[in-house]
């Protein structure tokens, strides 16, 4: 394939392309208990997670799909076309060496590799439905943190799987965290000890690379006591002109005093549907951050949320969402304050572009007992053109007195004096249209490690080309 | 049976994903919470007057409205609107026209009076309110109905302005449920204020489209929560053209047990260019079990528009608790002189003076203070 031929086939989305499959296991499409007991028999695991994967399966089964938000795209899904299971490689790898050479070269194109040795304390790879690689530098190891991809964190470490699992998220929180819970597979597990502070960010990377594939990862992360990880995930998949699928379920854990940033750059192609739910228990003074970035996808819905149980405890929630043509973003927060003097911060920001549809949808819960709490959200949306459109929904419930809530939010375009100021200092109507994009998102930005921030910028030039006129 | 009552029956029943329903269900909204059932209504009292107790000038009616404009005037609200259909469906085929002709510029304000009386009482009331009109309003509601419902559709015409305000002191037993369904024609201008303090649960559905371009509408409410009060306000604006604004400010101060509910719908057509629309929602919460919910929802088509929306829950502010201790006012007269303060300022872009005063008179008689 040429390059002009290659760029009609993927357009503008760089991470388009996709390789031949060679599954090592490929289930037929559709979902049963059948199909769920296989995945776990393959995978050989206790009793106890094959019961909870069945019982998570019957509920899907039974609960109808969400009567809000794109309805007319989330009935579109066809579940029966989707592959729940699809092995590509025989193992998990430590060695980029051992990795199949066709999977490798997808990794070293997406940069990966490279990445792991200049910035990264771990990194996980998944392919499909399985990680294909799996590292962590020897020092971290040493210190006693535990980071597997969740297939072998249940199998080295069974117990404590088995006490967080399913404990921020239950199997009945909703249609698609029951999905993932009755057919997960890959995805992160990490434990933190006591007082460790892991100074460079893991990552973990997903890639879906066949046509009708499901994608169904599960990330445990806990850190325990004054200690603190940053996790960075990023995502892709080849542009096909049938849909994927991929739903995770992602559970943070922060003991007393600990600290967990979870950085996403949500990157899938816009053939994918994106339903994942996310969530995070913040116990005495711990911190959790959502550093939350949505450029991909043809229908995003997550909402990621934070339950401030234990006193002192804080939520930062940044989140920004592009959308472009046929896609909609549908993103958000959801901060629940349980315990007293708990606060958190949420910003969202969103460009629709192209007849693209951005919608922030927030929740804001503040319990009785919630005492001298302080919450400020604010969401931010501009509009490049009349066939955009950009919705907020935010909910702020508020069942105590001495609590303080700040809510904001405003939709525009972007202001003709600020291309009108900058065109007069010599710059082109582009760049200056391409300098308040990047301002609008520094908040966002400058949160992410720098590789991170100068890819997005990247990215974000792509989608912004032909933005004016 | 009437085609109304059919028209009610066959409508689903509202689910609680709906903003609208989220915190009030239908359910308990119906005067029996048998939502099935339609039972016989006695029709409100209602009286027309200038707000000084004189009578109206003679071109003013408010009188059984006929069928052709209980046509006219009685869609503005959707087929699908269950509250609505309801209060059409106890009200028969009884409606009062509120008529202001073409040009007339009123020197004092309107008062309507209803009394709501009886088990279950309802009132569907039209406007027609004509081109180049200007009038003020006035109107109160109150009684000791066991439920009161109540269905407010017209027009206001090109270049017509309504300054209106609604008080609502139903008995503290009663449930109040209101639908507003308005529509502005071209340079059409309504201030509508509304000062919520009676009725144990009152749940009010407001409807503004702004067909016409050029037209401005102020929404401004102020709610006062004691005891078990359930009170839930949902404003929902469709600017369908462009170059229209709109403003909606709520301002709830909620003591005891009580509970205030702000939602808001702001729809932005693709048509509308040149909107600018706002909306802020205020809480004050004076009590431990006081809660305050709120929605405030932008759904924006077009690009050339401002839209924002804000939103505020927080205590008594002690420092001006104390300032007023100071000045040598005790403890209640303090706390009373702030929600004053706070639930007028929900009116402070009310540009009508008359009815201004006349609102905060009402408040301050409520609040029982030695404020004047």
């Amino acid at each position: 394939m040429g390059k002009d031929e290659a760029r009609d086939a993927v357009g503008d989305y760089r991470y388009g392309f996709h390789d031949p499959e060679n599954a090592v296991i490929r289930f037929d499409k559709g979902i049963s208990e059948q199909v769920v007991r296989d995945i776990s028999a393959l995978k050989n695991e206790p009793e106890w997670m094959t019961e909870i994967r069945i019982k998570a399966y019957h509920h899907y089964v039974k609960r109808p799909m969400p009567d809000w938000g794109n309805m007319g795209l989330l009935n579109s899904i066809d579940f029966d076309a989707v592959t729940y299971f699809l092995k590509s490689s025989s193992g998990t790898a430590k060695n980029w060496d051992d990795v199949p050479e066709d999977i490798k070269n997808t990794f070293d194109r997406l940069g990966i590799p490279d990445a792991e040795q200049k910035w990264l304390g771990g990194v996980t790879a998944q392919y499909e439905s399985e990680a294909v690689y799996h590292s962590i530098r020897e020092d971290l190891e040493d210190q006693g943190v535990l980071f597997y991809d969740m297939d072998s964190g249940l199998r080295e470490h069974e117990d404590m799987v088995r006490e967080y699992f399913c404990s921020v998220i239950p199997y009945s929180d909703n249609k698609f965290s029951a999905l993932n819970t009755a057919v997960w597979s890959g995805g992160s597990f990490i434990y933190v000890p006591k007082g460790v502070h892991v100074e460079l960010p893991v990552q973990a990377y997903f890639r879906i690379n066949s046509e009708n594939m499901g994608q169904f990862e599960r990330t445990l992360i806990i850190a325990d006591e004054d200690s603190s990880i940053q996790y960075v995930e990023g995502c892709t998949a080849p542009t096909f002109s049938t849909d994927s699928l991929h739903s995770a379920v992602v559970e943070l854990i922060a003991m007393k005093g600990a600290t967990i940033r979870y950085t996403t750059i949500q990157n899938w192609s816009t053939n994918v549907y994106n339903l994942v739910t996310k969530r995070a228990v913040a116990n005495e003074n711990a911190t959790i951050e959502w550093i939350d970035g949505n450029i991909g996808s043809k229908l995003t819905m997550k909402y990621p949320s934070v339950i401030l149980k234990g006193e002192g405890a804080h939520a930062e929630v940044i989140s920004v969402a592009y959308s472009g043509e046929g896609q909609h973003q549908d993103a958000g927060s959801k901060v629940i304050h349980l315990a007293a003097n708990t606060t958190s911060n949420v910003l969202s920001k969103s460009i629709s572009k192209n007849g693209g549809r951005s919608s922030y949808r927030g929740l804001v819960k503040v319990s009785p007992k919630a005492h001298n709490c302080k919450i400020n959200v604010v969401c931010d949306a501009l509009l490049l053109d009349e066939d955009s459109r950009s919705d907020t929904y935010p909910t702020m419930e508020i069942a105590n007195s001495s609590c303080r809530v700040e809510h904001e939010a405003s939709v525009s375009k972007v202001s003709g004096d600020q291309l009108f100021y900058l065109m007069s200092r010599g710059h082109s109507e582009a760049e200056a249209m391409g300098m308040i994009i990047n301002g609008f998102f520094e908040p966002f930005t400058r949160e992410l490690p720098m590789e991170y921030a100068v890819e997005l910028n990247r990215l974000l030039e792509i989608e912004m080309e032909g933005a004016i006129g | 049976m009437n085609t109304a009552l059919e028209h009610y029956r066959s409508l689903p029943q509202p689910k609680r994903s709906q903003h609208l329903w989220r915190y009030s269900a239908w359910r308990r909204m119906h005067p029996t919470g048998k939502v099935e059932e339609v039972p016989q209504a006695e029709s409100a009292t209602v009286l027309l007057t200038n707000l000084d107790g004189s009578e109206v000038d003679s071109v003013i009616e408010l009188r059984p409205a006929r069928d052709a404009e209980r046509r006219r005037l009685g869609g503005t609200l959707a087929e699908d609107n269950v509250a609505a259909s309801y209060c059409r469906a106890i009200c028969g085929q009884e409606s009062l026209l509120l008529s202001i002709p073409e040009s007339y510029v009123g020197d004092q304000p309107l008062a309507i009076d209803i009394i709501a009386s009886g088990h279950v009482s309802g009132l569907h009331l039209l406007f027609d309110i004509g081109a180049n009109a200007e009038v003020e309003l006035a109107i109160s509601i109150r009684g000791e109905a066991g439920w009161f419902g109540l269905l407010r559709e017209g027009n206001i015409g090109e270049n017509a302005k309504l300054s209106e305000f609604v008080h609502n002191r139903l008995d503290h037993t009663s449930t109040l449920v209101r639908c507003d369904g308005i529509e502005l024609e071209r340079y059409g201008r309504l201030q509508t204020a509304t000062l919520s303090l009676g009725a144990e649960i009152s749940k009010s559905d407001l409807r503004y489209s702004l067909a016409g371009m050029g037209t401005d509408l102020g929404v401004f409410i102020a709610v006062h929560g004691q005891g078990k009060r359930h009170d839930d306000h949902h404003i929902e604006i469709d600017h369908k053209v462009g170059n229209n604004r709109s403003q909606v400010e709520m301002h709830a101060a909620c003591d005891d047990n009580s509970r205030s509910i702000g939602t808001g719908r702001l729809l932005i057509h693709e048509s509308a260019q040149g909107a600018d629309a706002g909306q802020v929602f205020r809480n004050l919460l004076l009590s431990d079990k006081a809660k305050a919910d709120v929605i405030p929802e932008l759904e924006v088509l077009a690009d050339d528009v401002s839209a924002n929306h804000g939103a505020a829950s927080a205590p008594l502010d002690p420092e001006q608790v104390f300032y007023l201790q100071s000045r040598g006012l005790d403890t209640k007269q303090s706390r009373d002189i702030i929600v004053e303060g706070f639930l007028m300022d929900a009116f402070r872009d009310f540009k009508s003076p008359a009815l201004i005063d006349r609102l905060r008179t009402l408040l301050i008689v409520h609040l029982d203070c030695d404020l004047i």
